[in-house]
């Protein structure tokens, strides 16, 4: 049985951005596993993200045939992506303009 | 190590080693060493006179001559012995143009005399530059009279042969290096597309324009140079001056790529966008790009709306290490202007072929995504990113390390000038109480030893402070270049390991000591100012020295004008220094301010936007 998840208050930005950019980078729905290798938090708190990601509409799960649970960026998800990347980008460059 | 294979990634598909812009190094020293060795063989054998004696009689109102041309750094020494009591007559040594003069029979300048008669006798001897020397003993008597003239000129190092020679070994080096090619030993990659050779060629005609260019210009010297002036116009100034005039046009020239369109902004940014992928060093400035291309070389590209659409223009640029190479060239005049020549002319060259075989392609390529369709995508902003941040990573790195060589050469300078302040010190302090070699063995030990603890201390100060910052921004370039590869590469993608955005947001916590450091880069930055209190130095320098001169002959009124003068202008470098310090100061807190705080607010803002999401 799983247990129940406690929700995030506050999600650190850093982990979020890495598991939107591996999804971004996946073509095709990703293993859980293999997300949370490159989250590089432990399993309960990886789910904690997923499910808060998942809530906001973020990521969507996807059951395949082989009984794994993959997950997907959906287009939310992207959006909210490219915005955090084109902020900084954004930043970086108002920052050294004629550097 | 996602570091370690971007260091040994690719551009374009092919290998990093051996693109058609960069050079074969190996076979620039080979040919750089052969040149060397080959002028000095070949002035030595070709060029010397040994020892030779003769004798020489001049007819009344006639004049007897000798030609010595080394065109070069040479030894010579002459002598005479054996005129006659009565002889009157001189000899003087004058550069062509004077003795044409001479020989015309109207007023000439010479640069040395010594009368012949009353049985004098005379020997001269030179170390150093020598051009051309005519050698004229004159008979002004109504006699014939002779001497017994001996003469020895070795000849070390002669422009003459150098240039033939330099022609050869490059021509060779070419050669050699179209054979490797040839056999697949030497790989060059192909480049994006097939473009025609235009560029190139037209590159080696404006080379070999402006490699002619001094030599006419020495020509043009010669005969329109006064006699009066002749004498300070020599091949040792001339050749310099129109190698200065040829690198100031090399310089400055602007080539036509090609005709494109769209808006200037928007084709720069495409371009800047492409050559990033590429994993260029691109610099945007106000209106142009600065590519790097090799670590002495870099291209302007430039673009300018015309009636047809907008118009790609380049020009050669350096790397600040390039820019050192040049300036130290032109500095040393007429002992390094070749080899400043030699890089203009060779940076020249590698710029047209960026500009044709990296340039032009890029500029073919179709379609160009729009400006803000790429703003759209996520992947190219990374890119951008990613690139912006290496960029300011590597300039920074370069700045820390060319400030860790200027103080090291700074540090070696002062324990020279402690050495010989302490030993001074040291002699006068010593002459109560030593004598003789006991004393010289005192003042140098004081002065080595003083020197030696400053030089020490400095280098280990200087090594302990700049090493682990040198070594913590390489470091930052390597995870910025690690990630830019993965970005323009199709590889595949370890799960673990920080990602791209967390590179960029984590180096934009660097990025105020990157430009802080930067700045610091002193001459290259404001080379104006610095080159400017580079002259004034070296004339303090000539002006001191003459002073103290002049109060040691006890010329009291002319010295202390000379040293006060000199004092003056210690004042003004001294001021603008503190100047060009309180202005990087104030620069340097304002940034730290301006970003104290700023990298939590942008976190928090995009924690934000998440958590609104």
């Amino acid at each position: 049985m799983p247990t129940e998840l406690e929700p995030l208050d506050r999600p650190d930005l850093y982990v979020v951005a890495r598991l939107l950019e591996r999804l971004w980078r996946e073509e095709k729905p990703m293993l859980k596993t293999r997300l949370q290798v490159a989250s590089n938090v432990n399993y309960d708190v990886f789910r904690r993200y997923v499910s808060w990601m998942t809530d906001r509409g973020l990521v969507m799960a996807e059951n395949s045939a082989d009984g794994h649970e993959r997950l997907l960026l959906t287009p939310k998800g992207q959006e909210a992506y490219r915005k955090l990347v084109q902020w900084i980008n954004e930043v970086i460059h108002e920052r050294t303009r004629g550097a | 190590m996602i570091g370690s294979r971007a260091s040994s990634g690719v551009r374009d598909g092919a290998s990093v080693l051996g693109w058609p812009e960069r050079s074969n190094r190996t076979l620039i020293v080979l040919a750089v060493v052969a040149i060397l060795v080959g002028t000095v063989a070949l002035s030595m054998t070709m060029f010397s006179v040994p020892h030779r004696a003769e004798t020489i009689t001049v007819e009344p109102r006639s004049y007897h001559s000798l030609y010595l041309g080394a065109y070069g750094f040479c030894r010579l020494e002459y002598s005479h012995t054996g005129a006659s009591y009565f002889a009157e007559g001189y000899i003087v040594e004058l550069d062509r143009k004077n003795f044409e003069l001479l020989a015309d029979g109207k007023p000439y300048d010479y640069t040395g005399y010594e009368a012949i008669g009353m049985g004098g006798q005379g020997t001269m001897t030179t170390h150093g530059a020598l051009w051309e020397l005519f050698i004229v003993v004159v008979n002004e008597g109504s006699s014939p009279f002779s001497i017994e003239f001996e003469y020895d000129m070795t000849v070390y190092v002669s422009y003459l042969p150098a240039g033939p020679i330099a022609l050869a070994v490059f021509a060779c080096a070419y050669a050699v290096d179209r054979w490797m090619v040839s056999r697949g030993s030497r790989e060059i990659p192909p480049a994006l597309g097939t473009v025609p050779l235009t560029t190139k060629r037209r590159m080696i005609q404006v080379i070999v324009v402006l490699v002619l260019m001094p030599v006419a210009l020495v020509y043009a010297f010669e005969i329109l140079t006064p006699g009066s002036l002749s004498l300070w116009m020599s091949g040792f100034i001339t050749l310099p001056l129109s190698l200065l005039i040829s690198i100031v046009i090399a310089l400055f020239l602007r080539f036509k790529l090609l005709l494109v369109q769209g808006s200037p902004e928007d084709v720069l940014a495409d371009l800047a966008h492409r050559l990033r992928v590429s994993r260029y060093l691109v610099a945007p400035r106000r209106s142009y790009l600065s590519v790097q291309i090799s670590s002495t070389a870099a291209i302007k590209l430039r673009a300018k709306r015309v009636p047809d659409g907008t118009l790609v223009s380049f020009q050669m640029d350096a790397t600040p290490t390039g820019w050192v190479l040049i300036f130290i060239g032109i500095f040393l005049f007429v002992f390094f202007m070749p080899l400043a020549w030699a890089v203009v002319l060779f940076t020249l060259y590698r710029a047209a072929a960026f500009a044709q075989v990296r340039v032009i392609p890029r500029m073919s390529q179709m379609p160009i995504p729009s400006f803000q369709q790429r703003e759209a995508d996520a992947k190219a902003v990374l890119i951008d990113s990613l690139a912006e941040g290496r960029r300011l990573a590597s300039e920074a790195y370069d700045s820390v390390k060319s400030n860790y060589e200027d103080s090291f050469i700074i540090s070696v300078l002062a324990a020279m000038l402690v050495f010989a302040v302490l030993a001074v010190v040291s002699w006068f302090a010593s002459s109560q109480f030593l004598e003789g070699p006991e004393r010289i063995v005192v003042t140098i030990v004081v002065g080595a030893v003083g020197s030696v603890y400053l030089l020490v201390f400095q280098l280990i100060r200087l090594v302990m402070t700049t090493k682990p910052v040198l070594a913590e921004i390489k470091a930052w370039r390597g995870r910025l270049e690690g990630a830019l590869f993965r970005e323009t590469t199709v590889v595949g993608l370890a799960d673990s390991g920080p990602s791209s955005f967390e590179v960029v947001l984590d180096s934009y916590r660097e990025l105020p000591k990157w430009l802080k450091a930067r700045s610091k880069g002193g001459a290259f930055r404001q080379p104006g100012l610095w080159f400017l209190m580079f002259f004034i130095s070296y004339g303090i320098y000539g002006l001191a020295l003459y002073g103290v001169f002049q109060l040691g002959t006890g010329n009291l009124p002319v010295g202390g004008l000379f040293f006060g003068v000199a004092m003056v202008l210690v004042y003004v470098v001294f001021a603008l220094y503190l100047r060009w310090k309180r202005q990087q100061d104030e620069e340097s807190k304002t940034v730290s301010d301006e970003w104290s705080g700023r990298y939590e607010t942008l976190r928090s803002e995009m924690e934000a936007y998440l958590r609104g999401v």
